[in-house]
């Protein structure tokens, strides 16, 4: 119920999933706004700080009988998002719950053969309450539901400086995907209409990701200096190294625009014309990205997906310089594991020969099962 | 048609290193299923082969292998603690599928946060007198079951439209109980905690916010009927692994009163329910024990010996808290662990044994073991040759009788004997020594020791 054959979830599952979690009045994140009024904390799904710090992005494997471990759905693919909901864009949560199911249906087509896992979250000002909420990636409706509606909007402030790099931080060094192992990337979207704070403060990440965020860093394979934190543009510059990264602009602000371009260069910097039409831009750049859609067909795609004429065009300018086949050109792209293939451990990054396939895995030191007890 | 079961029985007060027995039998055996029995409070820890590690509270050690959990009518759960432990498995270690591999019988009762307040409240009030706690509230939903059978919630209960009402009746009981208990003296370190879980106790909107985390348990985990076992479980091919929480030295009426649980863990209560739920195979009964003594939290223990915490405890994941109290260590006791058999019927009523931890005596060159005591001297508690005696009951008569016991056990001092054990020794060697000096003086082989955390480091024979 809920899944298509492939394993992911169907439109008719995110319109459930909604009823369940999102109340008919109001906004969808109210209970989340008055528990952090009431309580100071984030749901730990949402708080940047649980569950360990590092989201991570794995594998989903089901154990054969001949103990090996199989790959239900396709390589994870992670999709991290933040947005801003400061000042005008403090609806943005509600307009993240609409349009989900559109948005994974998107990713799904493009990411044909994988397994898409999704992270929504959402930044402020270090002024505010919270400055960040940093889901947990998923691919369930019901999870990905559940957990925009404990996000907790600021929709205070206004439309200045903010402070997105907290966000960026986590992606870069808090993040641990199987993609990564294999050589190829996930992908990484910062939604706003304004410039950031340029730096980096270390009250505020220990503040955010919690007292062992520099221990959690290193857990994760990065070497941080305490004294000397990364500035904007190297954590966009490490980002990149693991993700394809990009900014969606909305609105036209020129220092705005100047900004971001500083930091993820001209070619990641993309016109958003509204937050509603995010999934068909994100859907756009990963299909172009992949190769799965070619730049021809993009207007096409657009329409066909609501968006209108003169926004269709504004989009396909902004992504013809975009790194198109990216992703394509890596050198493991064509090796890529598929849906049924058998690893014989599930932490191993590669799945085994089909040859080798039918070989059962060595006991160790186990006795033979037959004559123990 | 399941065709074995085994069912694992820690014969200490708990902490005997049942998470990694679980573990290698699970994955050695193929089982299918975990039944899970007891309380949410344990904590089993499992390192794999594969690197990854943790303690399972209310899913099987088998989990990390895709082996399914079922937990039976006779667990108490912590319908928020599932969220939270599912979570942490699906987040921090990847099983993306884990609330699809657990069931949990409708029947089995459900602590809340109320029963936690109301276990630390009455714990703290102890001050330098401790009972000894988890301090998650399986005990007092277990005895508020009992006293008040009309306020036990249900796991099947936890999408009833009237939850809340239920919810607050039980706050409301709870409330009334520890009133007393408040107004009373703490600690001056304990009162700023006593003050917030007293506040959160009349807290309306904590209430709600319990019932939207009840409600959505049904919604995560499969509940099922009574009759699942038997027929989706024990239908299937292969074997079951019972897995339990608390030791037998813990018992309700064969623990030391009052360091003693709320329920019953003797094979022999697991056993029923595996024969109503229909299974007529074998069942395999495995005791389970360090190679040392082990205690976490309050209760007699003769051969404490504080000197050998730092040689016997490295790389272990047990600490002190403010509710369980100081883990204390010393030599193995072979005089409680026969009285632990004993209970449980006997070495008859054991199949074999698994020891664990004898890496660490193996490191330390010495086992020292605790062959009888001086002063087992009252013949209302010891025969002639210093065994304890077991009494049976279920009453207030048997309890008493309990907590006497307890009292001479603490008087007794324990008369030590060594083996060496060399460094370079070969576990085949180490295992025959263990084997030996165990089935001569306990009567049970020995089938299982563990030389280190994962399943490869568990020798079988």
């Amino acid at each position: 119920m809920g899944k298509e054959e492939k394993g992911h979830e169907t439109r008719e599952a995110f319109t459930g999933a909604r009823r369940r979690f999102v109340a008919e009045a109001g906004p969808a994140t109210l209970r989340a706004e008055q528990r952090v009024k009431e309580t100071g904390t984030l749901n730990p799904l949402v708080d940047p700080a649980g569950y360990g710090v590092i989201r991570r992005s794995l594998p989903r494997f089901v154990q054969k009988k001949n103990k090996l471990w199989q790959l239900a759905v396709g390589v994870p693919v992670p999709i991290e998002t933040r947005v801003d909901t400061t000042g005008s864009m403090g609806d943005n949560v509600d307009i993240a719950i609409r349009v989900l199911p559109t948005a994974f249906e998107l990713c799904v087509k493009m990411l044909a053969e994988c397994d898409p896992q999704v992270a929504t979250g959402f930044f402020g000002d270090v002024q505010d309450a919270i400055v960040l909420c940093r889901p947990q990636f998923e691919m369930d409706a019901d999870k990905l539901v559940e957990q925009l509606t404990l996000m907790v909007p600021i929709r205070d402030g206004g439309d200045t400086d903010e402070d997105p790099h907290y966000g960026l931080f986590g992606a870069a060094y808090l993040t641990a995907a199987y993609i990564d192992r294999i050589g190829l990337k996930g992908y990484d979207f910062t939604i706003s209409d304004a410039p950031a704070h340029d730096r980096l403060d270390e009250r505020q990440l220990r503040r955010i990701f919690g007292m062992e965020v520099f221990e959690k860093v290193n857990e994760n394979g990065h070497a941080l200096n305490l004294r000397d934190l990364p500035s904007n543009q190297e954590i966009v510059q490490d980002l990149l190294k693991r993700a394809h990264a990009f900014f969606l602009q909305v609105g036209d602000s020129g220092a705005t625009t100047a900004y971001w371009t500083r930091l993820f260069g001209r070619q990641r910097v993309i016109v958003l014309p509204r937050t509603e039409l995010a999934p068909q831009v994100q859907a756009t750049i990963i299909g172009l990205t992949e190769g799965t859609l070619a730049l021809a067909d993009v207007k096409n795609f657009l329409r066909e997906n609501n968006v209108g004429g003169e926004e269709a065009k504004m989009i396909v300018r902004s992504v013809a310089n975009i790194p198109i086949g990216a992703q394509a050109a890596l050198p493991n792209f064509q090796k890529r594991p598929k849906k049924g293939d058998l690893y014989r451990e599930k932490t191993d990054a590669w799945p085994i020969p089909p040859e080798e396939a039918v070989q059962v895995k060595p006991e160790g030191e186990k006795p033979d099962k037959s004559t123990w007890l | 048609m399941t065709r074995k079961v085994y069912d694992v029985t820690d014969l200490g007060p708990g902490d005997g290193g049942k998470g990694g027995v679980v573990h290698t039998v699970a994955t050695m055996m193929d089982a299918h299923t975990i039944i899970k029995e007891g309380g949410a409070q344990g904590q089993h820890g499992v390192c794999t082969s594969r690197g990854e590690s943790y303690a399972f509270s209310q899913w099987g050690c088998g989990t990390f292998e895709g082996i399914r959990t079922h937990i039976s009518p006779r667990m108490v759960i912590s319908p928020s603690g599932l969220l939270n432990e599912g979570n942490r498995l699906r987040y921090e270690h990847g099983i993306y599928n884990v609330f699809d591999l657990l069931t949990v019988d409708c029947r089995a009762l459900c602590a809340t946060p109320y029963h936690g307040f109301a276990s630390r409240i009455k714990e703290m009030a102890r001050g330098k007198n401790p009972r000894g706690t988890i301090g998650t509230g399986v005990g007092e939903a277990y005895r508020d079951m009992q006293r008040f059978p009309e306020l036990a919630i249900r796991a099947g209960e936890l999408s009833h439209p009237n939850l809340r009402d239920r919810l607050a009746a039980v706050r409301e009981q709870i409330r009334r109980d520890i009133a007393p208990v408040i107004s009373g003296e703490f600690l001056p370190e304990d009162r700023a905690c006593v003050a917030e879980e007293a506040e959160l106790l009349e807290n309306d909107a904590f209430l709600d916010h319990l019932v939207a985390r009840f409600n959505l348990v049904p919604l995560r985990i499969k509940i099922v009927d009574p009759d699942f076992l038997g027929r989706e479980i024990f239908s299937r091919d292969g074997v079951v692994v019972v897995e339990s929480s608390h030791g037998i030295l813990t018992d309700r009426y064969h623990g030391f009163y009052p360091h003693n649980s709320a329920i019953r863990t003797l094979p022999c209560f697991k056993h029923a329910g595996l024969r109503e739920a229909g299974y007529d195979g074998q069942i395999v009964k495995l005791g389970v024990t360090r190679a040392y003594q082990i205690r976490h939290g309050a209760g007699p223990m003769p051969t404490d010996d504080p000197a050998m915490v730092e040689k016997l405890l490295p790389g272990s994941h047990k600490c002190n808290n403010r509710y369980q109290g100081e883990v204390r260590v010393g030599p193995l006791d072979l005089v409680l662990l026969k009285y632990a058999i004993e209970v449980c019927g006997g070495p008859g009523a054991f199949d074999g044994l698994a020891i664990t931890w004898f890496d660490q005596i193996q490191v330390n060159g010495e086992w020292h073991l605790c062959e009888r005591y001086q002063n087992a001297s009252d013949q209302n508690f010891f025969t002639p040759d210093g065994v304890i005696k077991v009494r049976r009951g279920e009453n207030a008569e048997q309890l008493q009788y309990q907590e006497n016991l307890g009292r001479q056990l603490q008087g007794c001092i324990p008369e030590i004997t060594t083996h060496k054990v060399k460094s370079n020794e070969r576990r085949e060697e180490l295992y025959s020594l263990c084997g030996s000096v165990l089935k001569d003086r306990l009567g049970v082989s020995v089938r299982m020791v563990s030389f280190g955390p994962t399943e490869l480091d568990k020798v079988c024979k």
